[in-house]
């Protein structure tokens, strides 16, 4: 047997031993009078042979811990010591951190152990003092401060740093006119009082004579050291920052102090500070000195970060009233559903089944509402934070709070108040610059911190945004290089967004020299981390000399999401669809053109790009069945989708095919169906048998036996009262070790990707004739209809169709562009669209996808009357169709010309795509407009401010350098500017953009190639604004 | 938790496949018929899946497989133990229940290292009554994390 076997057995031994011990030392507690001496012996013979094998392996830590456990409980069992709570309470304790060690015995060397040490040889002394209470002495020794380490390690939580504030009543308090309760309230803004304490004497009278009066807080903060003093106005060593050691974090024995905090931290069970008869047995906990502030140090609000708040929870008595009426509907659905049962009324009773479905769902969501609390909660310490830091920090700050109303669950709400302080704080201190240099650089003394949180597809997103520095992407790119995260090469290639993304590395953020130079950036990995638990997705933009935004993406609450079902065999999983990004299905013939082996990976080409695959069955290592076509029997599916064994295997699979087509790859049923998941940014597809319906489902655990299952995120129970369990989409990467493939192309695509998001245009993909595709904004179209060919009338030369009481006229596009012609068919697909106010519908055989354009349109190569270039989609070249042109030619007069005072006028176009660019300021200039052009917002700022005749901009929102939004602050804060009209024509036109694009002084909004509107706003705009300038 | 010689236990008997096994009865919280278990891959071979037990998840330990005699087939007499383990409710599933019955100390004896083919790892006691042979089953033995 080899050592590594000998240790798992001893370990497993170990936890053995460790179960029992709390059952029985709490039952040796209860026990009147001398022990159970059975009892102890059992516990005493666990300990005891815990320290001896821990020796055996060089545990020393363990060994000492059990020995020092062994040595009391021998005491108890030789009657020397009652075993009262303080005694049971170290052992428990001691049992506690003992059973952590045994479970990850590598890092046990490294845990302290001190505490328990001295706790349990304290409980023997006869002088014993509740052991649970660490004790801190301030640097010059004048006064200490105890406190229980359990409300310690509460402070602590969320990396929050502590300290010890000494105040002088007198110097820092009350000659500053405040009290010590505006104190404590203010320390409160920014942390957490973990005991507040006003040094007194063994009489109980303070410490001190008139001139000083030492007030001692301890302070837990997410504040570094310089900002805690700079908020508390309290320099070294009257603020000293102490560090405990974490629970099983390794960390050097002995390594407790943290320069230049000279505290001298020791843990404790020595004589109590302020003097007490001792108590032989069970001494009560050491009473609280009967100091006012000291109570207001407990108030219900500093708790509230901790215990309290996950206690209890305030409720609006109108949401329990819902509750009371809803509950009072259910036991009358439930009466009525038992009478209608007896009277086996089927029909009565499926509607009763659905009055009472509609209850329940309406109980759920009251149920959920009362867990849900506005973002104000955490949002409201802000002001205070950033005006307090920005007042040290000598910066001028406003902070913008909008859509503190917007409600989360309160787990989320209670999770993300320390990520939170951590993004605010770094875009204070690290992101904004000092007034002077912002003046500089030609921006207003006056930096703006935003907090912003909206709804936003089913989510709750909170921006934190800052109009600073922004990161200096090659510092980022130097530093990077500097601590050799990534090779070189790697970082050559890697875009701005890309080295942005760096900060988030573990080993970028605790690099503090870059803080300077990147305006972002400390602990970035520690928020990430945090806001990833609660299934949030974090994003970080940022334009060097501009600012930053990071922004925040969170689930409304953890408890019931929405999920896709699948199924492999007969077997359902969910899957949680914050993860999912898209369902793929690959017809039989495709699958093998589409799916691939790249050495041991599968992957699937889509969109160009390659994508690793994994199939659910190999997730959870079962063998694959399929149920064979002719006998119905089900049977171990050997197929593979890629010949995975190499050239032989190819062979058989084409012998197969030989044989007939009797491949199963080769039949309808065979199509491939993949979830294509995100695991944080990468992304990778699973196959699956099935894909059954979304679901919202009620996330649940599961037990403590699959703690070693990594693939799952727990489960739910069904419709059918099944369990399904609930795919953990992280952890199957990890468990399958699936990585990128053909990185290069990856990165290329994504690249692909991010210019697409500038310009992406929802486009409607039909066809005329068959073989030839099209292609119209979506943003045109009002809606597609079914025309019957017996309804399409004819007169004078124009088709069109009875149509709500009035005639839609009918377009054909090859009458007018030299195109196949349209079929002659039963029915037609009508693209109905408005156009001067009226709708006409554009004829079509076959609507063949909604797509996403993400690249440029050609508007040379095919160009033609009706049509107004061309582009790529699924490989195959479409036309884009030119409505007006087409609208022009067949129903001519139309669409009015614009009135001519409202020609001539001169107009910048702003716009980093060519095509638009193009298209736009033809039309205008068709329509007797004199236009400029600009690739983007810097370029168009420098035109506007060398010409002052442009009398009107219409500007795309995604550009490079300088962005839509951007430019219309810029415009807007140039006085000369400020009142020019300034319009986009975008794609983009979600309800936040178009917010987004109000709040920066944008006069309007307008959909890319909508010409008529667009000349149509232009009027009127140029009218509304009067003459000319 | 002091035994005393004298003293009574409750407990319940049960088969597993064709042996006849015991547990305390204070040791388990109620014993539920067979519902749809759901496979959980990638666990533990005893671990038979998880069930849903009014709205909670619970683990199904196949008790069969735990002694090392197979699994206990899913029919009609099978029956879940649902037993209170480390905060968390755990079903031990068995071919069927056969009777409840009152021991003392003195009718329990120290289990062999081998009964019936079943490791005496896992045994508290041998229960002798009357004709009865019943395997005291050590429940945290049987639910212990490996």
């Amino acid at each position: 047997m080899d050592n590594d076997e000998t240790l798992q057995l001893f370990l497993e031994e170990a936890r053995d031993h460790l179960r029992d011990i709390e059952k029985d030392l709490l039952s040796i507690e209860t026990e009147t009078g001398p022990a159970d001496v059975d009892l102890v012996n059992k516990v005493f013979r666990g300990i005891h042979s815990i320290k001896g094998a821990a020796g055996f392996f060089g545990l020393n830590r363990i060994k000492e811990i059990s020995h020092a456990m062994e040595n009391l409980l021998n005491r108890i069992r030789n009657f020397e010591i009652i075993p009262g709570r303080s005694v049971t309470e170290a052992l428990l304790r001691s049992a506690d951190t003992l059973s952590a060690m045994v479970d990850d015995p590598s890092a046990s060397e490294a845990v302290d152990i001190r505490t328990h040490l001295d706790s349990l040889k304290a409980v023997q002394s006869p002088t014993s003092k509740p052991p649970e209470r660490v004790v801190f002495t301030s640097p010059d020794g004048r006064d200490s401060l105890e406190v229980g380490s359990e409300e310690l390690e509460i402070a602590r939580r969320g990396g929050k740093n502590v300290y010890l504030l000494q105040y002088d009543m007198i110097e820092d308090i009350d000659r500053k006119g405040k009290t010590p309760l505006d104190v404590l309230r203010e320390l409160e803004k920014t942390g957490l009082i973990v005991e507040a304490h006003l040094r007194r004497l063994p009489d109980g009278s303070p410490v001190g004579d008139a001139s000083s009066l030492p007030f001692s807080v301890l302070y837990a903060t997410v504040l570094d050291l310089d900002m805690a003093a700079l908020l508390t106005g309290l320099t070294p060593p009257a603020i000293s920052q102490i560090d405990l050691p974490q629970r099983r974090t390794p960390l050097k024995a002995g390594a407790a102090l943290l320069p230049p905090a000279q505290a001298e931290v020791h843990a404790q069970a020595a004589p109590p500070v302020a003097a007490e008869p001792a108590h032989a047995e069970d001494p009560p906990v050491a009473p609280d000195p009967p100091d006012p502030h000291h109570e207001q140090a407990k108030d219900p609000v500093a708790a509230d970060a901790s215990k309290a708040a996950a206690a209890s929870l305030r409720v609006q008595v109108r949401t329990l009233d819902r509750l009371m009426t809803l509950a009072g509907e259910l036991v009358l659905s439930r009466n009525q559903l038992v009478q209608k049962v007896a009277r086996k009324d089927l029909t009565e009773i499926q509607t009763s089944t659905q009055g009472l479905s509609l209850i329940i769902s309406e109980l759920q969501e009251a149920v959920m509402a009362t867990r849900m609390q506005p973002l104000s909660v955490v949002f409201g310490k802000f002001q205070r934070v950033v005006r307090d830091i920005s007042g040290v920090l000598g910066k001028e700050i406003r902070l913008e709070i909008e859509g503190d109303d917007v409600e989360l669950d309160k787990a989320v709400i209670e999770a993300i108040g320390d990520p939170l302080t951590h993004l605010v704080r770094n875009a204070v201190d690290h992101g904004i610059e000092p007034p002077d240099l912002r003046e500089k650089s030609g921006k207003p003394r006056m930096a703006t911190v935003r907090l912003h949180a909206f709804h936003e597809a089913g989510k709750v997103v909170i921006a934190v945004s800052d109009d600073g520095r922004g990161i200096d992407t090659e510092a980022v790119r130097a530093k990077a290089e500097t601590l050799g995260l990534l090779p070189r090469e790697t970082l050559a290639q890697m875009g701005e967004k890309e080295l942005v993304d760096l900060i988030f590395l573990p080993g970028f953020s605790t690099a503090k020299a870059i803080t300077e130079i990147s305006g972002r950036g400390v602990g970035m990995d520690v928020v990430k981390t945090n806001f990833t638990k609660l299934g949030g997705i974090i994003d970080i933009e940022s334009v060097k000399g501009q600012g930053t935004t990071v922004r925040v993406k969170l689930p409304l609450t953890l408890a019931i999401i929405p999920s896709l079902l699948v199924s492999v065999d007969k077997e359902t999983y969910a899957i949680p669809q914050v993860n999912l990004v898209e369902l793929v299905r690959i017809p039989a013939r495709e699958v093998r053109e589409r799916i691939e082996r790249i050495g041991d990976a599968l992957v699937m080409r889509l969109r160009g790009r390659l994508l690793p695959l994994t199939h659910l069955s190999e997730v959870l290592g079962i063998s694959r069945t399929f149920e064979d076509p002719e006998s119905g029997e089900v049977r171990t599916d050997r197929r593979e989708l890629t010949d995975r064994r190499g050239p032989r295997a190819r062979e058989t699979a084409e012998e197969r095919e030989r044989r007939g087509g009797r491949d199963r790859r080769f039949h309808s049923s065979s199509a491939v169906n993949i979830a294509v998941l995100a695991a944080g940014t990468f992304q990778y597809g699973l196959i699956v048998d099935r894909l059954h319906e979304s679901e919202e489902i009620v996330v649940k655990p599961l037990g403590s036996h699959f703690r070693n299952c990594q693939c799952y995120a727990g489960a739910t129970i069904l419709g059918d009262g099944r369990v399904a369990p609930i795919l953990d989409v992280m952890g199957i990467t990890r468990q399958r070790k699936l990585a990128d493939v053909g990185g290069q192309r990856e990165r290329e695509s994504r690249d692909a990707d991010r210019e697409g998001r500038r310009d992406v245009q929802t486009m409607l993909l039909f066809q005329v004739a068959p073989e030839e595709n099209f292609a119209l904004p979506l943003a045109l179209v009002s809606r597609l209809e079914v025309v019957d060919r017996r309804s399409i009338e004819t007169l004078g030369g124009r088709k069109s169709v009875q149509y709500r009481g009035g005639s839609l006229p009918l377009l054909d596009l090859s009458d007018t562009a030299s195109i196949a012609k349209l079929p002659e068919l039963d029915s037609y697909f009508v693209v109905v669209h408005a156009i001067a106010g009226k709708e006409i519908g554009l004829m079509v055989s076959q609507i063949v996808d909604i797509a996403e354009s993400t690249s440029d349109f050609d508007d040379a190569t095919f160009r033609q009357p009706g049509i107004l270039g061309s582009s790529i989609f699924s490989g195959k070249t479409t036309l884009l169709v030119d409505l007006y042109e087409l609208v022009q030619a067949q129903l001519p007069g139309w669409i009015r010309t614009p009135s001519k005072e409202s020609r001539n006028r001169r107009i910048l176009v702003v716009d980093d795509s060519p095509f638009y660019r193009g298209q736009i300021s033809s039309f205008l200039r068709e329509n007797g407009h004199q236009v400029k052009e600009a690739c983007d917002g810097q370029e168009a700022f420098g035109i506007l401010r060398a010409s002052r005749d442009i009398e009107m901009v219409l500007t795309d929102i995604e550009m490079p350098l300088m962005n839509g939004f951007e430019l219309v602050r810029q415009i807007r804060a140039t006085p000369e500017l400020a009142r020019l009209p300034v319009v986009a024509v975008t794609s983009l036109a979600s309800d936040e953009s178009r917010r987004a694009g109000n709040e920066a002084g944008l006069d309007g909004y307008l959909v890319k190639l909508d010409r008529e509107r667009i000349l149509e706003s232009v009027e009127n705009i140029l009218q509304a604004k009067g003459g000319r300038p | 938790m002091r035994t005393d010689a004298t003293s009574e236990i409750e407990l319940t008997l049960f088969t597993v496949g064709d042996i006849l096994c015991a547990v305390e009865n204070d040791r388990v919280r109620e014993i539920s018929g067979l519902r749809p278990i759901t496979k959980v891959h990638h666990a533990p071979a005893h671990v038979r899946g998880v069930v849903n037990l009014r709205g909670q998840i619970m683990t199904i330990v196949d008790l069969g497989m735990r002694l090392g005699l197979g699994p206990v087939p899913e029919e009609r007499g099978a029956r879940i133990l649902v037993v209170r383990s480390g905060g968390e409710d755990v079903g031990i599933l068995v071919d069927g229940i056969e009777d409840v019955t009152k021991a003392a100390q003195s009718e329990m004896e120290p289990p062999p290292s081998n009964v019936q083919g079943v490791s005496g790892t896992y045994l508290k006691a041998i229960l002798k009554q009357k004709q009865d042979l019943a395997c005291v089953i050590d429940m945290e033995k049987i639910l212990r994390l490996d």
